[in-house]
This record gives structure tokens, sequence and C-alpha cells, in this order.
């Protein structure tokens, strides 16, 4: 009987191999616990290496023997996994959950928003984490803050009217919102030139009023003076376009410090990442076509999981991650995000019948005879209007019997009965 | 010291119990031999074997294990006897595994049975 060891680098060298098979047999989450424990208990009570072994082995096949068996309908478990729970969620319909000054879409409003695979969350966030340099000091982390958010020239004006007698717009300018934005005047002045209105000039005795003195022709309607002061009104001073608000929020990290972080109201991720002072390694948004676009469609997968998960999950509902899992996976298989529905997974299916089954049962029958298509009677569906058996759970099993192996059996079964009966 | 009787006995050889196909296989090399699917008998191809081997009895099929040694009410229920001859390793049929992908592999009933009567649960 071999000893036991207490190293666990020694015991490592002996069950090399296992544990490279194990490596690539598990996944790595799984396997690193089986490391670590092992590992663990090598160094408390000693471990032998054929121990070893024995525990990997076992940890292998409850492994294999936890997983779905070839033929179980997931689909439809998944289905009902999801939908029963969704129907305790429905008497809470359109209940929003406040993050600070936040409202957030939850529950099944937004939940029928990410399968319904919108291009746009009907409230769209993103939470920023910053730098080494900025997420520790609240002012830098605002300065970051007035990068990013959207501001206007109505934003920092108090008021801003035509002045018909000198023909000109008066733009006051509000010192607290110019405060809170972080932008001078000067900037503004600048913004309003680059208008090509006509010359910008400050008011000798209040700083904080411009007037744009107009260029106008001859003749010039009242619907053309207002449609300048709008222009006055949008002009950006800075920022990034679709982030309405931007919200400084502070948590205690891992290392215990009190970090800074921020919540946005609207969303743009290409943009965000680009900007100084933001860690692109962590920033979150809720626009999964974004994620889509810009990190690819594993991303927009796992953000998928991420999100349905966090609705089941706020509303108290213990819904198994692998069922999620699978519409995630369905949503995403063919390479970019698609709905569950009309214009997704339903509207798309390759039979012909399945379609016909899902809606326009007639149109889609015409269509798919005028394009000549060619069912194969594979799925669920197909088979159930052609009356045949199902390829799910034991309809999907197929059998042989061998007669000559028959035979044989029969002969055996014949000498038994007879030795038997002497 | 620490010897426990395992339920995976690597490398032993299967006994008395092994298949008749010329070969005597070792636990190992059999799960190795089953390339699609679970090394076990899924609980639907449980069922799809004793359904099918059922109605053929019921249809009057020789029955192709001793019956005599066993009770009245399995030897009068075609599903019983069905089971009965599944678990006595009696029907030579075989399973055929296939992904979606195209590959097909026809594997021994027997060696399903092996492979199920180590599992733990």
């Amino acid at each position: 009987m071999s000893s036991l060891l207490t190293s666990w680098e020694e015991l490592k060298k002996e069950i090399h191999d296992m544990l490279e098979y194990a490596r690539g047999k598990l996944p790595k989450r799984i396997y690193e616990e089986l490391e670590s424990k092992l590992q663990k208990t090598t160094e408390e009570y000693g471990l032998a290496p054929e121990e070893a072994r024995k525990i990997i082995e076992y940890v292998l096949s409850e492994y294999e023997y936890s997983m779905v068996e070839p033929g179980e309908p997931v689909g439809t478990v998944a289905a009902q996994s999801i939908g029963e729970p969704g129907t305790q969620m429905t008497l809470r319909t359109f209940h929003y959950a406040g993050i600070r000054e936040f409202n957030v879409t939850l529950g099944l409003p937004r939940f029928i928003e990410l399968v319904d695979a919108r291009r746009e969350p009907s409230t769209p966030i993103m939470y920023i984490y910053l730098d080494e340099e900025h997420k520790y000091d609240e002012n830098k982390a605002k300065e970051v803050a007035r990068r990013i958010e959207y501001t206007r020239v109505s934003n920092v004006a108090s008021e801003i009217d035509i002045d018909l007698v000198n023909l000109r717009i008066v733009v006051r300018l509000d010192p607290v919102m110019l405060e809170d934005k972080g932008v001078t005047v000067d900037q503004v002045k600048k913004v309003l030139e680059k208008l090509k209105l006509g010359k910008v000039e400050q008011d000798p005795s209040d700083p904080l009023t411009l007037y744009i003195q107009l260029e106008l022709g001859e003749s010039f309607s009242l619907m053309e003076l207002q449609k300048r002061r709008e222009k006055v009104l949008n002009a950006k001073i800075k920022g990034i376009k679709k982030i309405r608000r931007v919200i400084i929020q502070s948590m205690t990290n891992e290392e215990g410090r009190i970090e800074y972080f921020l919540v946005t109201e609207g969303s743009n991720l290409k943009e965000v990442l680009n900007v100084p002072g933001v860690d692109p390694k962590r920033v979150y948004t809720n626009n999964i076509h974004e994620i889509e676009e810009v990190l690819g469609i594993e991303a927009a997968r796992a953000a998928l999981i991420r999100e349905m998960k966090d609705v089941l999950d706020e509303q108290g509902l213990d819904v198994d991650i692998r069922h999620i899992i699978l519409v995630a996976d369905i949503m995403t298989a063919t390479g970019r995000v698609r709905q569950i529905g009309r214009h997704g997974v339903s509207g798309e299916k390759p039979s012909p019948l399945a379609r016909a089954a899902f809606e326009m049962t007639t149109q889609n029958l015409f269509a798919a005879a005028a394009r000549g298509e060619v069912d194969k009677l594979k799925g669920i569906t197909e088979s159930v209007i052609a009356g045949r058996v199902i390829g799910v759970g034991t309809g999907m099993v197929e059998v042989r019997m061998n007669p000559a192996q028959v035979v044989k059996s029969m002969k055996g079964v014949e000498k038994e009965a007879s030795g038997g009966g002497n | 010291m620490f010897r426990t009787s395992s339920i995976f006995s690597l490398g032993k050889d299967l006994g008395a119990g092994a298949p008749s196909m010329g070969e005597e296989l070792s636990i190992e090399e059999l799960k190795k031999k089953i390339e699609i699917g679970p090394p076990w008998l899924t609980r639907f191809e449980r069922a799809r074997v004793i359904g099918a081997r059922a109605l053929q009895i019921s249809m009057g099929a020789p029955v192709l294990i001793d019956t005599s040694s066993l009770p009245k009410h399995v030897r009068e229920d075609p599903v019983l006897l069905a089971k009965a001859e599944l678990e006595a390793e009696a029907l030579p049929m075989t399973i055929v595994r296939y992904t979606r992908g195209g590959k097909v592999q026809p594997i021994p009933l027997k060696w399903l049975l092996i492979l199920d009567k180590l599992r733990p649960h």
C-alpha cells in the first residue's frame, strides 16, 4: 500500500495523468474546486495517490451522471420552468424599483424586452467603473462624469429668448448649472460661435449673458427665428450622445476601500469605452445590441444570461440558470441576436410545416410551396402534424433486434429449462 | 488503511456476466467504446426496449428466459416479463445512437446494461 503524502507537489506529480484527464472532462470551475480541495486535504490530513485517484474518478462519474440524458426535452422543460414563475411576475407588472434617483424597468416588461431582443431597452443604463487613478477620488470621478454626460446649451441656460427689436438671441446662463456641469462661459461662447448664426457677444455688464447677433436677409419669418432658437437650445457643449444623465455612486470594493463609479441614464458603449478615466474592462450596459455590436456575440450571450437572471432574482424567483442559458443560446446561435418570436426563432424555423403551425398557416404554406421547400419531418410540430412518433425521449431511441441471436438464446433457454427439469 | 470498497473497480473483468461477443472487455474499455451518448442505458432507452419487447411478448413471441422460477404475477404480465428479460441481459438487441451531425453508432444492449449497473443511484 502506498503511503500518505502530505506534500501537494509530490502528490500532483503522482496523479498527473489523472488530473490532466479530469481537466479535459470537467468544466473549469469544477476542476479548480476539485484541485483546491485535494490540495487542502493533502496538506491537512495527507492523501495517498490511490485515494486521490479514486476521488477524482468519483467526481468524474458524478459529473457525468448529473448531465441531462440525450432525449430529454430540455426546451420544453426550460419553457415551463421560466413560464411558471413568470405568471407570478405578471401580478407585479410594470413595477419600477428605484436605484436612488433612477427608474429601471424590471419584472415582466423587462423580461419581454430581452426575449424580444429590442434594439433599445426602455430604460438604458450603464454602469461605468473607473481606472486606478479616478476610482478613489470623488472629485476625479466627477471629472469623468462631466466628460461623459451629454450637455447642451439648454442644460446650462436659465433662459433663451429672441430679442425682436435688436434681432438677436439672448442666452442667459445659470451659474449654478455651469458649476454643476463644469462648463465655462467661454466654452459656451465657442459652441455658439460654431453654430455660425452670427456674431456672439458677451454683455459688458453681465458676463453670464450672451447675445447672438442674427444675420438675416431682407425678408424672414418668425418661424425661421424659432428654428434658430431651437438650434441654440440643442447645441452640444460636450459629452457623449445618448447619455442623458450621470450619477456618481460609491461602494466598498473587495479591498475594503470606498470606490466611486458612475451610473448613467442612456447608453452608448462604443464611445464610453474611449473616455479617459474609464476602466474599459468593467463597463456594463443593459443594451444587448450594443454589446453585440462592440464586443461580439459571445459577450451578448453572457449579457443576456446575466440580464435575465437579474430580472428573475430581483423578483425573488428561483429559476435554474441552465434554463436561461438555453434560451440565450437559442437566441444567439446564428451569430446574431434573434428574438424569440415572429422575426426570429419561431419565424425562421427551417421546417415549413412548423412555420405554418406558428402563424399565418395558409400564407406560409403557399409561400413554402412556391419556393419548393422540403420538410424533413424531423421536428416535433411536423411529426405531430404528420402523425409520426416525435423525436424526443423514447421516440428518438432506435432499437434493432437480431433474429439469429434470438434463435440462439431461445435454444439456451430450452436447454436450461430441460436441464432444470431433470 | 483508508481503503474503502469503491463502486468503480478499475480494470476488473466483468466476471460471469461478461458479454458473449467473443471478447472480454474491462469496464474502462467498454466505456471508451461508447462514442455517442452516456456510458449507461438512458431511461428513454430502457423504456423503449421494455415497451418494444412487451409488445412482442403480448403478441405471442417466445420468452427468452426461464420463467418457471418467476412469481405468477410476473409470468402473466408481458411488461414485467420484458423487464425481467432486460435485467437478465437476455435480449439480443442493439441500440442505435446517433448525433445531429449524422454520426451513427450501434451499441449492443448488453454493454449498456453492464455499465448501467455501475451507476450509484
